[in-house]
């Protein structure tokens, strides 16, 4: 990330880690603490989880005011403007990104609601495609490229699955 | 006690354990977006069926195969294979475009069985030493110990700014949080949720951070070349290895040191070794450094293999990891029914040099392997990365699913996953985060214990001589990192310049 990319989201991350700590001390605070059981307070639930918020939010309130001096000394604008919004989601890099976590997050998402070695098959085949098939040539020039993957699939899931469920005995989703 | 251990793994399943683990590790290593972390813990979870020593012989394998595996693509393709590797980029690919690789990589090789063996010693002479001190070790003690690992790994992982590195160690005890509690078994931060309320695993928050993590970061490029060039003697010459001798111990005895310090690992033990070598070579030598510098190669591939052994240090003797891939050999331990700590020597005598003899056999594995077979896994790295990587999802899926057949833990390593690339991309270090996963239950259980002692007093937490040296080394790092300290300091050496 370039560095004056990083002192604006170094201001809005310490301002939500500021409001994080200080959530995770109120919960902290609202926890019993067992004296009902006639435990010391000392043993209380929700002792550490509030020095961890704690210093959690006072780290974050220092870094909130070093990134606030930063951004004075930059003259930066503090949000994002269209053109830079527009050029994120045409760099390459960034739709290459997207399609990663698409792919795996569908795929994980779908686990136990289809069929396993199905599911993997597809998964894999559309990874490989969707980073290998070139839009601006026809589809007909591409079918072994497409073939490949399809093979590659199959027995990528067929060697992987096999082996962790009959030779490691290891339960599969 | 050692040589009995080392016998009893001298046998053909041991031998071939340890052959195919390191193996497995090299290629591990050597592939961009797999790391050692990842390959020991998709390994843990083939290893539930075998035996304890047999299960913690091949982790141990994985781990010191993966490490060295990485120096491979550093050298040939500029990408390290783990972040271990970044320091061998500097030398290693500038001696590949030279057209010498071959040299690179028995010299890549060489380095890390030095570490790794000079490490082992240390793991050897040291463990029972500070096993016995550890044994004095109460509760107040670990409590410092638990905070001063978060602040010192967060000032080693992020030097450029330890804030963001002390940040992340928070996060990570907070996550530690979340769950049920080990003293009166009140159930946090899980919101009715009822897989919440049996907290975040180790192994699949580590899989998402450092595998999916990982595999986002690797897509992000479209494809890699490896350098051009032909492969030829991979052997090195003794003498071109033996005139470096110095700069071999050195770097193994600054990588086994900072192996031991907890949660720092072996890219920061790569560096400091590849950097103090620069600092100490001759004016002459000085110059080659980054321009396929010999000694600088082996600076960084020494000191990373010795973190290794130290790494496991402090896992045997505190229960508390010194890297990243320790943190899952110390799970890995855990399940196998092995407990570290202060009173493994007890429990467990025989159980440090079994680890030794671990060490050895995958030292020596990984010096045969590295030195043969070199040609045909360069073709390895030849393999497109959106064919490689939905084949390392599916792994760490797998993974990630198997340790308890739930679905949630796969949920987990989604999340950690994306909170890994993000954390990574705004540079907050993700080894504080996972050591504080790690020492949260540490800290929570003992913090308690000690204030139920003391009465609430906070006296002891300053008073006892290791709380008070731990209190003052924690209070040295968090000062001389402000910034109004340093400007002080600058002040205070301007004005005795002058006056002298």
């Amino acid at each position: 990330m370039q560095e004056k990319t990083m002192v604006k989201s170094d201001f809005f991350a310490s301002i939500i880690l500021i409001v994080f700590g200080i959530l995770i001390v109120a919960i902290s605070l609202s926890m019993p603490t067992m004296a009902e059981k006639e435990a010391t307070i000392y043993s209380a639930p929700g002792l550490v989880p509030a020095f961890i918020g704690a210093v959690l939010a006072v780290l974050s309130f220092f870094m909130l005011i070093r990134s606030v001096a930063r951004i004075k000394k930059t003259g930066l604008p503090l949000l994002p403007t269209k053109s830079s919004f527009s050029n994120f989601f045409r760099d390459v890099a960034t739709r290459r990104i997207i399609i990663t976590l698409a792919l795996c997050l569908g795929y994980a998402l779908l686990l136990g609601k289809i069929w396993f070695p199905a599911l993997t098959v597809i998964y894999i085949f559309l990874f490989i495609v969707a980073f290998e098939f070139d839009w601006q040539k026809s589809f007909q020039s591409q079918l072994k490229k497409i073939f490949i993957a399809f093979i590659i699939a199959v027995v990528a899931t067929a060697v992987i699955a096999g082996t962790f469920r009959y030779v490691f005995l290891v339960n599969l989703p | 006690m050692f040589s009995n251990a080392l016998l009893g793994f001298l046998n053909p399943r041991s031998l071939f354990d340890a052959l195919w683990a390191t193996q497995l590790g090299i290629i591990i290593g050597m592939l961009p977006g797999l790391t050692a972390t990842m390959g020991v813990a998709l390994l843990t979870t083939l290893t539930f069926s075998m035996a304890p020593n047999n299960a913690i012989l091949i982790l141990i394998c994985m781990y010191i195969g993966a490490i060295y595996g990485g120096s491979r693509s550093a050298i040939l393709l500029n990408i390290p294979g783990t972040p271990a590797n970044a320091a061998t980029t500097v030398d290693g690919y500038p001696l590949a475009k030279q057209g010498r690789a071959g040299e690179a990589i028995g010299i890549a090789t060489t380095g890390s069985f030095l570490g790794s063996v000079i490490g082992m010693l240390a793991l050897a002479i040291f463990t029972p030493l500070i096993g016995s001190v550890a044994l004095s070790f109460q509760s107040f003690e670990f409590v410092w110990f638990s905070i001063f690992g978060i602040i010192i790994c967060g000032n080693l992982t992020a030097p450029k700014d330890p804030l963001k590195g002390w940040i992340s160690g928070f996060l990570g005890l907070f996550i530690a949080m979340i769950g049920m509690e080990g003293i009166h078994a009140y159930v946090r931060f899980s919101f009715g949720n009822t897989d919440l309320s049996g907290g975040i695993s180790l192994i699949p928050a580590m899989v998402g951070a450092f595998g999916f993590a990982e595999i986002i970061s690797v897509m992000r490029v479209e494809h890699y070349e490896v350098v051009k060039t032909k492969i030829s003697r991979v052997l090195p010459r003794p003498r071109d290895v033996l005139k470096y001798w110095k700069t071999i111990l050195r770097s193994g005895i600054i990588g086994t040191f900072i192996g031991a310090i907890p949660g720092v690992g072996e890219d920061i033990a790569a560096w400091v070794s590849y950097d103090i070598a620069k600092r100490s070579a001759k004016k002459e030598d000085q110059e080659q450094f980054g321009k396929g510098s010999i000694e600088g190669l082996l600076a960084a591939e020494t000191g990373n293999n010795a973190c290794v052994p130290g790494a496991i240090i402090p896992v045997l003797t505190l229960a508390i990891p010194g890297s990243a891939p320790a943190a899952v050999l110390l799970g890995a331990m855990l399940i196998h029914g092995v407990r570290p700590g202060p009173l493994i020597m007890i429990e467990f005598p025989t159980f440090i040099y079994e680890v030794i003899a671990m060490v050895l056999l995958a030292t020596i594995a990984m010096f045969v392997l590295g030195l043969s077979l070199v040609r045909p896994l360069v073709k390895v790295l030849m393999v497109p990365r959106q064919k490689l990587m939905p084949v390392i999802f599916l792994l760490c899926v797998i993974g990630s699913f198997a340790l308890q057949a739930r679905l949630f833990d796969v949920l987990v390593m989604l999340v950690f996953g994306i909170l890994g690339f993000i954390l990574r991309e705004m540079d907050y270090p993700m080894a504080p985060l996972v050591l504080g996963i790690i020492l949260g239950d540490i800290l929570d259980k003992n913090l308690r214990r000690a204030l139920i002692l003391s009465n609430g007093s906070i006296a002891p937490f300053f008073t006892r001589p290791i709380c008070l040296i731990l209190f003052v080394l924690t209070l040295l790092i968090v000062v001389t990192r402000a910034k109004w300290y340093k400007t002080a300091l600058a002040k205070l050496k301007n004005s005795l310049k002058r006056a002298a």
